[in-house]
This record gives structure tokens, C-alpha cells and sequence, in this order.
């Protein structure tokens, strides 16, 4: 037994052995090519690093040139160019660094003799510069950080996600005049509801959108142009969601009477059989025909899941022929139409109108779920 | 015992609150009847439960405005004219004017589209 523990130890310590020398094999390595590096630059010829000292000065001059130039050429030590870049700062701390640079050839060169006061001035002239420097890149480094977190709360704006977690758990209570200035300040009286574009894999979501947001909107007080009219004039694309929301609306007010157009595209319309889910995804962009501006804007994602029926009504037996599965999602968008729009300003037919600029609003540029799945 | 006068209470208040809907139209079964009709093709039975839809929209208004729902007459005046109603179809398109006037622009011009 003891044999075999001893060799089991010899074993052991071979190894170590073998691992030691591997690492100072490496670090050899690495420290030869260290020297050979400070070899080189040692090497080179006096008229060589004459032209080396002689760059920062023209470099300076093309930097004032353009200042614009790829800050990588320029580089400044410690500056991340992914950041934006401010060149009154950059050039600033170029020249800093020039000085300091010019600085240390004087006191390292052994050409021009130097006297112990002059060593001494020069000297304590670097320190001031270093410490300049110093500050003024941690200055230039805030910021730019500074400018990068506003340029993501721009970008953020811009995809429509704008509440950090906090606030999306806790809303903050938001005034309308604030959320919706443009609506205040046109007060549009009549919409017209374009032909939706229904990009789901629903075929008939378009019919269930058009059919349910008369509604809603009318019992916010506005006139709505009667969809059922302008069912003829469909033919004209420039009414279709797809082709109509960037466009000039001038025409559908001197056409049609309305203020306002409100385009409808649909990403979402679905109830799987396994699940007992209906999950809805649209977007509302509402946009004036006088000055084509953006007065309204809701992108919704809505997921009903509770046994407890989206609306309630009397059964008819004259009736409309809807099958159950239609009947349900109809009944869904129906549900969706009025909380994507239960903030909406109230219209000229409400006797709420121009009162309610101080309620309760969702931000403008917002996604929110809904999700009336029980606990 | 206690409990009696209570619920009575809540039953009360809730009677009240539901007396207090600030709805300004009562819509029924409008957008069923929209769905259906623009679902099916436009065909006869769904043609004849949107004009009774309509005819109810139209006269039997007594919630909020106690008027007729924005655009509901003159869709009620459209449908009338096709089933050959043309006094109560000009009727009906004339009193949504009158009711919404930003109507104005688009029922002259269908107006004048329909005139023989």
C-alpha cells in the first residue's frame, strides 16, 4: 500500500514540475519578444525619430484644419471613439498633449544642455499640464457619456419605448394637454377612418377593425365619416393604411370633411385552439389633413385571457349570421378599440370637450399590454 | 343582521351608478351587424338586420345626446336608397346634416351622386 502512495505523490509532483516550466517557457517567450520590441525602437536612426518628433506639429495643424478627422489618427490617449465626439474638446486636448510631449524632449534631450532652474520650471510646467489634461479629459469623458445616454433616450423615443421598468409597473400620472398638444390646439371635429392593413396572418382582421372603430371614437364625442359611405371610395388607395399614412391629406379634408385621418395597421389577431389567449397587436396613428401632423399615436399589444366574456348582449334570432370564433374575436376588438382609445381627448359633442386637459393619460409614444389573465 | 341593510346599501349604489352610464349613444349590436354585412358579401338577410339595426339607431336614441349616432342616418339614407326609398332616404341623409354639420362636404356629394 505504501509503494503505491508514494507513487502516486512522485506522479503528482512530475506534474506540477511539468506545468512550472511550461508557464516559465511562456513567460520567456513573451519577455524576449518585450526586449526585441524596445530593441527596435532603440534602433532606429536619429534622423528617423527626428521626423517622429517633428509629426505632432503638423498633425496639430491638420487636426485644426479638420477637425472632423477620425479621431483614431489623432487619438488622443483614452478616448473611446465608439462615443460622439466633440472636436472644440478634442483639439484642446490635443494641444495638452503636444505641449506635455514637447515638454519631455526637451527635458530628455541631451543635445541642449539644460541649467538646474530651467529643469526645475520645466518640470513643475508639466505637472501643471498633466494635471490640466487630467481634467480636462475626465471633463470631455462625462461629457460625452452624457451625450451618449441622451442619444439613447432619443433612439428609445424613437422605437416607441420610453418608460423604464419602474415606471411601466408604477405609471406616473400623465396631463392630455401635455401627451396630446396637437389635439388641444386643432381640435379636430370630424375623423375619417382609413381602410385598415392587416399584416396578421388573420384574412378577415380588416373586416373586424373596420366594423368596431366607429365607435369607440364617436362616443368620445367626434364625428365620424360614416364607413359604410366611404366604402366607394376605396378604390382610391391614398385611403388605404398601406399606401396612405405617409402621404399629403389635404385631399381628404376638400373630398371628404375631415380633420383628421386615423390609420390603422394590424400585426396581430389570433386565438389558438390549445389556448384559451386572444392576443391582438395594432397600431393607431391619427394625423391631421390641415397640417398633416401627428396627433395621435397608440401601439397596443392585447392578450384577453379570462373566462369572464369581453362584452355582453341579448341574443337575437334575427340577428347577424357570425360564426362563434368570429363572434369572440369580434368581440375582443371590440374590447381593444376602447382601451387603446380610453384616454383619447374628448371630441366637440362631449360635454367633457377642452375640460379633461388635466385627466389621466397613457404617453403618446407607448407599448402596453393588457393582460386580463386572472392570478 | 347587520349585514342587511348594507347589501341594500351596495345594491342601491350600484343601481344608481349603472342609472348614471355617460355614454352618449346607445350602439346595440351596430358593429355585429357592420361585421356581418361587410363580411358576407353584403347579402339580403344582412341587409334587412343592419336597416332594422339602423331604424332603432335612428329613432330610439334615450341615452346621453338622445340624438342618433354620428353617421348613422345617413348610412340608414343610404340603405334606404337602394331598396328604391328615395323620399325617406333625402330625408334621412338632410337630418344628418342638420344633426352633424361636418357631415356637409360628403353627404352633398353623395347626394348628388344618387340623383337620377
Amino acid at each position: 500500500m505504501k509503494k503505491r502512495y508514494f507513487q502516486l505523490g512522485l506522479g503528482i509532483l512530475l506534474l506540477l514540475m511539468a506545468c512550472s516550466s511550461l508557464k516559465d517557457q511562456t513567460k520567456n517567450i513573451l519577455n524576449q519578444a518585450e526586449t526585441s520590441d524596445k530593441q527596435n525602437a532603440e534602433d532606429l536612426p536619429a534622423k528617423l525619430r527626428q521626423e517622429q518628433q517633428s509629426i505632432p506639429a503638423d498633425s496639430s495643424n491638420s487636426v485644426s484644419n479638420n477637425p472632423l478627422q477620425s479621431p483614431k489618427t489623432q487619438s488622443a490617449e483614452n478616448i473611446d471613439t465608439t462615443l460622439p465626439q466633440f472636436p472644440k474638446e478634442f483639439l484642446a486636448i490635443q494641444d495638452m498633449e503636444k505641449t506635455l510631449r514637447d515638454l519631455e524632449y526637451t527635458l530628455t534631450d541631451h543635445d541642449t544642455p539644460l541649467t538646474k532652474n530651467e529643469r526645475k520650471s520645466l518640470k513643475q510646467q508639466k505637472k501643471e499640464v498633466e494635471k490640466k489634461l487630467s481634467e480636462t479629459k475626465k471633463a470631455f469623458k462625462k461629457k460625452q457619456q452624457d451625450k451618449k445616454k441622451e442619444m439613447e433616450r432619443r433612439q428609445k423615443i424613437e422605437d416607441g419605448d420610453t418608460l423604464s421598468f419602474w415606471e411601466k409597473q408604477f405609471p406616473k400620472k400623465t396631463d392630455r394637454h401635455i401627451t396630446f398638444p396637437r389635439i388641444y390646439k386643432e381640435k379636430p371635429r370630424s375623423i375619417l377612418i382609413s381602410h385598415p392593413w392587416n399584416r396578421s396572418d388573420c384574412t378577415f382582421a380588416e373586416d373586424l377593425f373596420y366594423a368596431s372603430l366607429q365607435k369607440p371614437l364617436a362616443l368620445r364625442g367626434y364625428y365620424i365619416i360614416p364607413p359604410l359611405l366611404m366604402n366607394e371610395f376605396f378604390t382610391d388607395t391614398l385611403l388605404h393604411t398601406h399606401h396612405g399614412k405617409n402621404q399629403d391629406l389635404k385631399h381628404c379634408k376638400t373630398d371628404f370633411g375631415a380633420d383628421a385621418v386615423l390609420f390603422v395597421t394590424i400585426y396581430r389577431v389570433e386565438h389558438e385552439w390549445w389556448s384559451s389567449a386572444t392576443k391582438m397587436n395594432a397600431e393607431y396613428l391619427l394625423r391631421s389633413t390641415i397640417t398633416n401632423d401627428t396627433l395621435f399615436f397608440r401601439k397596443i399589444d392585447y392578450i384577453y385571457d379570462t373566462p369572464l366574456p369581453p362584452r355582453r348582449y341579448k341574443k337575437d334570432k334575427n340577428g347577424p349570421e357570425i360564426s362563434e370564433e368570429e363572434q369572440n374575436l369580434l368581440n375582443v376588438c371590440i374590447a381593444m378599440q376602447t382601451a387603446a382609445f380610453n384616454d383619447f381627448p374628448f371630441g366637440p359633442y362631449h360635454p367633457k370637450h377642452t375640460k379633461d386637459s388635466t385627466s389621466f393619460s397613457h404617453r403618446p409614444f407607448m407599448r402596453y399590454n393588457i393582460n386580463t389573465r386572472p392570478e | 343582521m347587520k349585514k342587511i341593510p348594507s347589501c341594500g346599501l351596495l345594491i342601491l349604489l350600484s343601481l344608481t351608478l349603472l342609472g348614471c352610464s355617460k355614454d352618449l349613444y346607445n350602439y346595440r349590436r351596430y358593429e355585429d351587424n357592420m361585421y356581418a354585412f361587410a363580411r358576407n358579401g353584403q347579402t339580403e338577410k344582412d341587409e334587412r338586420s343592419l336597416l332594422s339595426s339602423y331604424k332603432t339607431l335612428v329613432n330610439k336614441q334615450k341615452r346621453g345626446r338622445k340624438t342618433p349616432p354620428p353617421g348613422t342616418c345617413a348610412e340608414y339614407g343610404k340603405l334606404l336608397y337602394r331598396k328604391g326609398n328615395l323620399k325617406e332616404a333625402r330625408k334621412q341623409f338632410e337630418r344628418e346634416m342638420q344633426l352633424y354639420p361636418e357631415s356637409k362636404t360628403l353627404v352633398l356629394k353623395i347626394m348628388k351622386d344618387l340623383e337620377p
